[in-house]
């Protein structure tokens, strides 16, 4: 199916737009020369890559594989070109996460050791969080079939916009919080220092643009997302939802560049935060 | 043509022949290998043999034990993961070796003997004797071997009071469909043989190191068959809400424990931990579709821990010896993606049943939700935790083409299940006399994922993982050991209390009495019991 391929590239493309909103983040905090310091750092790793022979292990480059798929059928389903259900959706972005935590799992440096182990500590609270967004979509509409989500959607009204007025924030909130785990999830940013570079860099790189894409496209499509998409009409065709995707991918990656600007600490409460948010999208739901 | 008397004999009792030829010839390497390998081979090949005439309808039978397809193909399984874990036992100290192959072979033939027969007396009398092959093993490794030991001969007790209960409600010693407490006890008894539940039984023999991990496929194996006979034998499926819960807690509390782990064998037995509380689940869920669920789910379960027992890094090679290259880590990544319901791994069809189930049920009753999101996280936060574990992983290359075969059928397993289960589905359903599942009634069913989108999703992920390993024109060898994810430093009045407790039923003779003393309640139980039995018509 055309349609799971082109999702593959729309997400992929998303996440190189959440690496470049986080790069003019970078650029603004002056901790980089320009917003374009996360391709400068990818061309580095091409070339370290291609000459001179840093290759990627099998795990990095499968991970990175195994969550750009997990992607595509995240965000093909969540778009409509699949049928599917939320919780074929969770254990879809479970792929991802776990596809990405792959690709950064046998870094060369101490450094990366120490940033694998800490972004997988962050799934402690992504994990909660998540599960309570996707409750609160449930809630919102009585059903997990994403056909039938999308049916009410285009019978009723977007989920944002059908009262009461509650439900349709607890919807926004709920979509907010998935988009932000989605982030927690992801594997860590490459680092800087000597060694890091080349073709395991890649595979992370890669696995976090398929992470940051379906966040992103995944929480927009299941607010926005209103008919099936089909053939060479997608991702035009669902303008909208894609736009919204657009716009979330740009909030991911500046929420995942200030999780890596953070103390440990700090990126504890910031997970609190998330699942605090999810928490109240569902409750709001539930309560109205 | 062999008959139906020797076929059934063989897959029973091959196991424990293969055994005894393996002790009788210790001393002869060679000998042992070929002689214990081939009765072995003849067993298995038996129990195939004996699945595909249930299949195709007939009933063999031999002195009153007449599997059905779902009993056979249990023992199918159980001995494919044994045979697995069988090929990593070698590496094992030579008496440790020899004890651990006795007690895989004697334990293997009293799980069929024990799921063969319809006679609840004999599951009583087969129920603790692979704890007893257990823990004559660990006897030979010492205080180490021993743990879970406790733990095993609970899950018996509980067991054998559960069977009990069984015969008293349904007036006789035979097994079939009753209301009974019985039900409760046994889904509890295989909770703790398949390794569900933190830190006991089936889970601490894991984490005890290799000799544990590999016996333990065998009681994960009991576990199952056990669930199998509460879930459809002895019931059609009811709903057992704290069996369920203790499912779903079972699966969050392995998840943070695998979060939690320190060493690799503490992080496989919470890994394999998770994963054993969804076929729970799904048993206490109950209902055509709960008993649907199960039967994808403990095929998946049993292969997927062997692989990863069989992979979990531990003994890392001598400088100089050959191990399998790349393919080993890969193999393992996909035991985990299996257990943790990962799409498209084995275990993901059926979990995701389970889940689908829960929240259609929680439409009317909202508690489901909550034990439908905790097996969720719990299996998110399994998935996560078993990176440190797979990076790890330097098996030796005989183990590593075995593995990557299994791998593979563990992938297919769960990205083509309805091509690959539903005539054996169809089969055991109408045998255990379960309602059919009516899609028009808008109960879940498969596939999980839209097949056709499978294949090109796959194939994007593939050309991606390719283009990296064809840019740098190679494969990079990868040299990492297991680091645990989080370190918990408990404040030191609360660690030094929990070490001088563990010290304290650590000491060999204590142990030793205790275990005894447990024993005893085995042996008056199972006397109890068999004189039940006989008081409706057994002997």
């Amino acid at each position: 199916m055309i349609e799971v391929v082109t999702a593959a590239a729309v997400v992929l493309l998303l996440g190189v737009l959440a690496d470049a909103a986080a790069g003019l983040l970078r650029r603004l905090t002056g901790r980089a020369e320009g917003w374009w310091s996360p391709f400068r750092r990818l061309a580095a790793d091409v070339r370290a890559t291609t000459g001179d022979g840093d290759r990627a292990s099998v795990l990095e480059a499968g991970g990175a594989g195994a969550a750009v798929a997990g992607a595509a059928l995240a965000g093909a389903m969540a778009a409509g070109a699949a049928g599917g259900t939320l919780l074929a959706l969770y254990l879809l972005l479970l792929l991802v996460a776990f596809g990405g935590h792959l690709a950064s799992g046998t870094p060369l440096t101490r450094a990366g050791e120490e940033r694998g182990a800490r972004a997988r500590r962050a799934a402690l609270a992504a994990e909660p969080a998540i599960l309570l967004a996707l409750t609160g979509i449930f809630a919102r509409w009585h059903t997990g079939d994403l056909e039938a989500i999308r049916g009410a959607h285009r019978v009723l009204g977007l989920g944002i916009q059908v009262g009461p007025a509650e439900a349709a924030t607890g919807v926004g909130l709920a979509a907010l919080a998935l988009l932000l785990s989605a982030a927690l999830r992801l594997p860590p940013a490459p680092g800087d220092e000597a060694g890091a570079q080349g073709g395991g860099a890649l595979s992370v790189t890669v696995a976090r643009w398929a992470g940051a894409g379906a966040g992103a496209l995944v929480a927009a499509s299941l607010i926005l997302s209103d008919g099936p998409v089909a053939g060479a009409g997608w991702p035009v065709q669902a303008g909208p939802a894609v736009g919204a995707a657009a716009a979330a991918a740009v909030v991911g990656g500046l929420f995942s560049e200030v999780l890596g600007i953070l103390s440990a600490r700090a990126r504890v409460v910031a997970g609190g935060a998330v699942l605090v948010v999810a928490g109240v999208a569902t409750t709001l739901v539930v309560v109205a | 043509m062999i008959g139906d008397g020797p076929l059934v004999a063989s897959a029973v009792l091959g196991p424990a022949v293969a055994s005894v030829a393996w002790l009788v010839l210790s001393r002869w390497p060679a000998a042992r290998r070929t002689t214990g390998g081939t009765a072995a081979g003849l067993a298995h090949a038996a129990a195939w043999v004996l699945t595909a005439r249930l299949y195709r309808g007939d009933t063999p039978e031999w002195r009153g034990l007449s599997p059905g397809l779902l009993e056979a193909t249990i023992l199918v399984v159980v001995e494919l993961g044994v045979m697995l874990v069988a090929l990593r036992t070698e590496r094992l100290r030579p008496g440790q070796a020899t004890a651990v192959f006795v007690a895989l072979g004697a334990a293997t033939s009293a799980v069929a003997y024990g799921s063969f027969s319809s006679s609840l007396a004999v599951m009583g009398l087969a129920l603790p004797v692979p704890t007893l092959a257990v823990i004559s093993a660990g006897l030979v490794e010492g205080r180490t071997g021993l743990r879970g030991a406790l733990g095993l001969i609970a899950a018996d007790l509980v067991g054998l009071v559960g069977l009990s209960f069984l015969v008293a409600d349904a007036g006789s010693s035979l097994a079939g469909p009753v209301s009974s407490p019985g039900v409760g006890l046994l889904l509890a008894a295989a909770a703790l043989k398949a390794g569900a539940i933190p830190g006991v039984a089936t889970w601490a023999l894991t984490a005890s190191g290799p000799g544990g991990g590999v016996l333990g496929t065998v009681l994960r194996g009991q576990g199952m068959a056990l669930a199998a006979v509460a879930c459809l034998q002895a019931s059609r499926a009811p709903q057992h809400l704290g069996v369920a819960a203790l499912g779903a807690a079972a699966v969050l509390a392995a998840g943070g424990a695998a979060l939690l782990a320190r060493r690799s064998w503490d992080a496989a037995a919470a890994v394999a931990g998770a994963a054993a509380g969804v076929p729970l689940l799904a048993a206490g869920m109950g209902g055509a579709v709960g008993a649907r669920a199960f039967l994808l789910l403990f095929p998946a379960f049993l292969l997927a821990s062997a692989l990863l027992v069989s992979l979990v890094p531990s003994d890392p090679p001598a400088p100089g010896s050959r191990t399998g290259g790349w393919a080993g880590p890969p193999a393992l990544a996909v035991a985990a993606a299996s257990l943790a319901a990962v799409p498209p791994a084995a275990a993901f069809p059926g979990a995701w049943l389970v889940l689908e189930l829960a929240s259609a049920r929680a439409a009317t009753d909202p508690s489901w939700l909550l034990l439908a999101g905790s097996a969720a996280a719990g299996l998110g936060l399994a998935g996560v935790a078993s990176v440190p574990l797979i990076r790890a992983a330097r098996p030796r290359t005989g183990l590593t083409v075995a593995a990557v075969a299994l791998s593979g059928f563990l992938l297919y397993m769960g990205a083509a299940p309805v091509r690959l289960t539903l005539g054996w589905l169809v089969r055991v359903e109408r045998a255990v006399g379960l309602p059919e599942i009516l899609p028009t009634a808008g109960a879940p069913d498969l596939p999980a994922l839209p097949e056709g989108a499978l294949v090109p999703a796959m194939a994007a992920g593939a050309v991606v993982a390719m283009a990296l390993l064809v840019l740098g024109r190679g494969v990079r060898a990868q040299d990492a050991g297991f680091e645990p994810t989080v370190v918990l430093r408990l404040p030191a009045p609360v660690a030094g209390a929990a070490a001088a407790g563990r010290r304290a039923v650590d000491r060999l003779p204590v142990l030793v009495a205790a275990l005894g003393l447990a024993g005893a309640g085995v042996l008056a139980l199972l006397i109890r019991l068999v004189a039940q039995a006989a008081g409706q018509g057994f002997l």
